[in-house]
């Protein structure tokens, strides 16, 4: 009897009572020494870097999550129009723009708000509070790796050597690249040409990456699968331009036909918005998610993974149309997000079907 | 009542409970070695009275059984029932009776370590000194308020009073000392910090252009979860100030500082984190010593010389594998070391596990008392042997 009773209760009681609010008057308090380091962001606490979102590990050194990175060489592409100046111990990057503008890349330590009050200071303007800076308008840059935050000042300039211009503009973009440093990108100039260059400034950002061993536009970082795979008899691959690009290939008999394998980590944007923005550059309406939910599978590193062919008028990120197929693999794997494309002539793209699917399902993670 | 004791003394309640003591163990084995930690598989079918168990292919169908403590509790009543009470009073079932006494004693060190014994660890450097260590599964949320001469004054959430809340609850956290009241939401059990990027969107507040995004947990091994939530501080006549905490400390590699707002015109931190204890002593780790055995990384050895200072009493001990140290009801084991993933490391850390149980002798004295039992027993049925064989040989 006290069993089955008892056993009832445990069922039905924990699903009773709960309340979304709680108070708890704590009373538990204690005094001890220590050495607590108040105002630090959250990178700095956490030791999360621009590119890292790994967590620490049990086994990290003590040395790791802080200090000042040694960071490799900068890259860019410079907006038409622009020169580059000589580096100063300060610059690791420096820049003139037409009009007199100065660009300037440089890293510091130190946290947003401070950073951000300097350049406001030399334009005379009061130094914005913790809710000022995070209304801070956040920006994509280095190729959307990373978000900076935007900084726009306008008025009477005064730089750091004392040098004054009465109509200045600046636009600055704060990224952060390590637990405790940020890149700061700064273009001041006459308003006039600040206002002009605006698009090149933010191409300039834009274009932004450290160079790597053996490359020098890597890969984004952070968590990517190592993936290997084989690739069907008549294919081969070729030279890719996008350092997304994990492989690039195409058919020997079909060169318009490309095929490659990209991957981002976390979700990606979620399997959904992948699939309708493949579906919008070729041209066909957006699917819902039950539609989504009905697109076929295949097998590709042991998951199931949406399937989708698409033919109509493909529409490039350079506005180019033409006639083509679309065929398209997406892949949820663990934290990272696996993306097989193959676009081209859609008679061509028709006809590799077997072999697209052949390449999708020899991917193996190494 | 006599129906009621019959029943608590009978055999069959016996094998009821050791039929459901093999039920629990295969299905926490099975469980064990699948889905849970050895931490929660403990917790769920062992330290409980009831499991609601699912029927595996049977979605939503619970079936109810019996947990380890109750399961334990009816044996322990069977036992001084059916062992003790009710055992006839003879000079010749003496052994019988201490042997079911040794018995209900390990039941009730089990009981006691169940409801008290906690485990903790604690790791140091040579030449580091230690008085407190962090709680190997407890988590608590800690206000900080910085007080004169380096000194601080923390405030104290108990994880139980946050672990398992779910969205849109909260816990709102508040002391008479304290300028604002501190919301506690979203746990997450296995968190990582990660930038919000343009193509998504998250169920969980961003700060400073991060979110908490939720891990697979950890298992096999509970500890290793980094558990994280976040805290919103509500000041009169001030916005909310929300902060993402993130329970990473792993002393003596790494301590997280703590998130930092502004109340009553001054800067506070709340951090969450293991649970931190204060051991009853100080002590300073002198020498760590560790060898491998040879081509591998596997330890051979490792040991630790701490010096213990007890008031105005210091002492040296050595540490080593099977070999703790008792004081003051804290039993330090040496259980670990680090950094294990470097192999070039010249500086390692000791790792000790802090266990307080006032019933860590007890299984050991329980023994001593069924061993005492059995000898009794069993001597005095081979003494009946031989006498009855020489009766025989005589007759």
């Amino acid at each position: 009897m006290f069993v089955p009773l008892a056993a009832t209760c445990a069922v039905v009681l924990p699903s009773c009572g709960r309340q979304p609010v709680r108070v708890v008057d704590v009373s538990e308090t204690r005094v001890v020494k220590k050495d607590l380091r108040l105002g630090r962001n959250l990178a700095e606490r956490f030791g999360t870097g621009s590119s890292s979102s790994r967590p620490p590990r049990q086994s990290d050194s003590p040395a790791g999550g802080g200090g000042m990175p040694s960071l490799p060489p900068l890259g860019w592409k410079l907006p038409d129009g622009w020169s580059e100046k000589p580096k100063t111990q300060f610059r690791m990057g420096s820049f003139a723009s037409p009009g007199n503008g100065d660009c300037s890349v440089s890293v510091a330590g130190g946290d947003l708000r401070e950073n951000v009050n300097r350049w406001r200071g030399q334009f005379g303007q009061q130094p914005l509070d913790a809710a000022g800076i995070a209304e801070l308008t956040k920006r994509p840059v280095m190729n959307g790796r990373v978000n900076g935050h935007l900084v726009e000042c306008r008025g009477a300039y005064t730089s750091m050597r004392g040098e004054k211009i009465d109509d200045a503009a600046l636009l600055g973009v704060v990224i952060p690249v390590g637990p405790t440093v940020s890149m700061f990108v700064k273009f001041v100039g006459p308003s006039a040409t600040v206002v002009e260059q605006r698009e090149n400034f933010f191409a300039l950002c834009d274009s932004l990456y450290f160079e790597s061993a053996g490359s020098n536009a890597p890969a984004p970082s952070g968590g990517r699968l190592s993936l290997a795979w084989s690739l069907p008899d008549d294919w081969q691959e070729v030279p890719s331009g996008s350092r997304y690009r994990t492989v690039t290939a195409a058919p020997k008999s079909n060169p318009a036909v490309q095929c490659w394998v990209s991957q981002l980590s976390g979700n990606g944007g979620g399997v959904r918005n992948n699939v309708n923005r493949w579906l919008g550059e070729i041209g066909q309406p957006y699917l819902g998610p039950t539609a989504i939910a009905a697109l076929p599978t295949i097998k590709v590193l042991d998951r199931d993974s949406v399937l989708i062919e698409a033919f109509g008028n493909y529409k490039g990120q350079n506005g180019e149309s033409r006639d083509a197929g679309l065929l398209g693999v997406v892949c949820e794997h663990d934290s990272n997000m696996i993306f097989i494309k193959m676009v081209g002539p859609s008679d061509a793209v028709r006809a590799e079907k077997e072999n697209f699917t052949n390449f999708c399902t020899s991917l193996e993670a190494r | 009542m006599k129906r009621i004791i019959d029943a608590l003394a009978s055999f069959k309640l016996t094998i009821f409970v050791l039929a459901g003591m093999f039920v629990l163990t295969w299905i926490g084995t099975i469980v064990q070695e699948t889905t849970m930690s050895l931490y929660e598989t403990q917790k769920v079918y062992f330290d409980s009275w009831f499991v609601i168990q699912p029927v595996p292919g049977l979605d939503g169908i619970n079936v109810p059984l019996p947990g380890g403590v109750l399961l334990m509790t009816l044996l322990s009543v069977n036992l001084l029932v059916g062992g003790i009470l009710r055992l006839r009073r003879q000079l010749s079932r003496i052994g019988i009776l201490i042997t079911h006494i040794g018995i209900a004693m390990l039941m009730a060190s089990g009981l006691v370590s169940l409801m008290v014994a906690e485990h903790g660890l604690l790791g140091a450097y040579e030449g580091d000194e230690a008085v407190e260590y962090a709680d190997a599964h407890h988590l608590e949320v800690v206000a900080f308020e910085v007080l004169d001469d380096g000194y601080v004054k923390e405030y104290l959430l108990p994880g139980d009073e946050f672990i398992g809340l779910r969205t849109g609850e909260k816990v709102t956290m508040r002391h008479p000392d304290l300028p604002f009241e501190l919301d506690v939401h979203d746990f997450i059990l296995n968190a990582s910090p990660r930038r919000k990027g343009p193509m998504f969107n998250v169920s969980v507040p961003v700060v400073e252009g991060y979110y908490l995004h939720q891990r697979e947990p950890a298992i096999g091994s509970r500890e290793v979860n980094l558990s994280g939530c976040y805290a919103t501080a509500r000041v009169d006549g001030k916005a909310p100030q929300t902060g993402i905490l993130w329970a990473t400390d792993n002393k003596p590699v790494r301590e997280t500082d703590p998130w930092t707002f502004e109340a009553d015109g001054k800067q506070w931190g709340v951090k969450l984190r293991k649970e931190v204890r204060e051991l009853p002593f100080k002590i300073r780790v002198d020498d760590f010593d560790m060898a491998f055995h040879p081509g591998t990384r596997r330890p051979e050895f490792f040991q630790s010389d701490i010096t213990i200072w007890d008031g105005d009493a210091e002492a040296t001990q050595r540490i080593e594998m099977n070999k703790p140290l008792r004081k003051s009801g804290h039993i330090l084991f040496q259980t670990n070391w680090g950094p294990q993933n470097d192999p070039h490391a010249t500086k390692h850390y000791t790792v000790f596990e802090i266990v307080t149980n006032p019933a860590d002798q007890w299984p050991a004295w329980s023994c001593y008392v069924i061993a005492i039992g059995l000898l009794i027993h069993f001597s005095r049925m081979l003494f009946r042997y031989v006498r009855t064989e020489q009766m025989v040989q005589k007759a």
